[in-house]
């Protein structure tokens, strides 16, 4: 099913998952696209990051390595939704 | 040295087949939205924040519990054996025991130390015996110790896990006290007069004779105890009963809701007896 999400579905989808993996009080329309998910309005923590990791490969079957990539994969939910894209088989 | 109960805070809930939501509560009572939590350490944030009145930020915290965050622990064994996956970071995190005395000393601003005391049999004894202790010895000044105990449906075998028979009600509970070992600032409510450990029933005897007895002292016992030997103690000591409800629902800390419920009727002595199966005993005394 993943696999025929169109890139808004995606995104859509990345919204919600980080609202209930990370047990925030918002909601979808809150959090922007382009949004810096970290350091930002949302208040993400490294265990978050851990957590949407973890997330991402069981949903979507990507592993998001540690350091430069994880860094450059959760800068927001349009660089999250291009990496899984990228990766996904 | 005398060690004296400031406040009391509880949380206590039956529960059927549904569970009550505790997401505002937990809100109300700390003052702000706590998240990545689960019931067990929102009873606790629940518990803990309304016995933290004037609480002093070097307090520190004794956390026990009859059965620990089971919620969490069922969580990650579903996830490890079930869905043949790995646990989620932030749900291992709060199996560890202390997690709960984390997310208490963050929400209260606490710098003392925290522990989580366990012992089968003798949950909020030994927790309030090594508060005591800890007090009588000059290693802390106050403490918050508390006893939490939490539901995870289904009910069934919720009660499997708590060996229990199916008509048997049971409930949520979270009982905490406020103790200080110097009171001049502040309304006492109860002192805390002794916690003491016997290797066996003969100890317990000999002790309870040498106890002065008053005239407004009741008598209360621990779940461990069987309704023949409540009654042999009952004749020994020539204590009323203190019944502060009706046959209250079950869950394995339930001498916090006795505690408890004795500091709120503020008036005489509560002598507390309990046992585990091997036969010794514990007697807490708490005076109003």
């Amino acid at each position: 099913m993943n696999n025929v999400l169109s890139l808004t579905q995606l995104k859509q989808a990345l919204k919600l998952m980080i609202i209930e993996e990370c047990d925030k009080d918002v909601e979808i329309d809150d959090i922007l696209d382009d949004e810096i998910l970290f350091d930002g309005a949302l208040e993400l923590d490294s265990l978050d990051a851990l957590q949407i990791c973890m997330a991402v490969k069981s949903n979507y079957g990507v592993r998001i390595e540690g350091g430069p990539d994880a860094r450059k994969a959760l800068q927001s939910i349009t660089t999250l939704a291009q990496t899984i894209i990228e990766h996904r088989v | 040295m005398t060690t004296y109960i400031v406040a009391v805070g509880s949380y206590y809930e039956p529960v059927g087949d549904e569970l009550p939501p505790l997401k505002k509560l937990v809100q109300e009572t700390v003052g702000s939205n706590i998240r990545r939590v689960g019931r067990f350490i929102q009873l606790a944030l629940i518990g803990g924040g309304r016995a933290s009145s004037q609480l002093s930020n070097e307090a520190a915290v004794y956390l026990t519990s009859g059965s620990g965050d089971v919620e969490a622990t069922v969580g990650v064994l579903n996830t490890i054996y079930r869905q043949a996956e790995p646990p989620r970071p932030l749900s291992f995190i709060n199996t560890v025991s202390n997690a709960a005395c984390f997310y208490i000393a963050q929400s209260l601003q606490l710098n003392g130390a925290s522990s989580f005391v366990s012992s089968r049999y003798f949950t909020v004894e030994t927790s309030l015996r090594v508060a005591l202790l800890a007090l009588e010895q000059g290693q802390q000044k106050a403490a918050l110790v508390g006893a939490v105990d939490s539901v995870v449906l289904p009910i069934e075998e919720h009660r499997q896990r708590l060996r229990i028979n199916a008509q048997t009600d049971v409930a949520e509970g979270s009982h905490w006290f406020q103790l200080v070992a110097d009171a001049s600032d502040r309304t006492v409510l109860a002192t805390l007069d002794a916690v003491q450990h016997f290797t066996d029933r003969e100890a317990l005897s000999a002790w309870l004779a040498e106890l002065p007895v008053e005239a407004d002292d009741c008598l209360a016992l621990g779940q461990s105890i069987e309704s023949d030997e409540a009654d042999h103690w009952l004749v020994e000591t020539g204590l009323p009963p203190f019944n502060f409800r009706e046959a209250p629902a079950y869950f394995k800390s339930l001498a916090g809701l006795v505690f408890c419920e004795f500091v709120r009727r503020g008036a005489g002595r509560l002598i507390y007896l309990n046992r585990d199966p091997v036969g010794r005993y514990m007697a807490v005394v708490i005076s109003c």
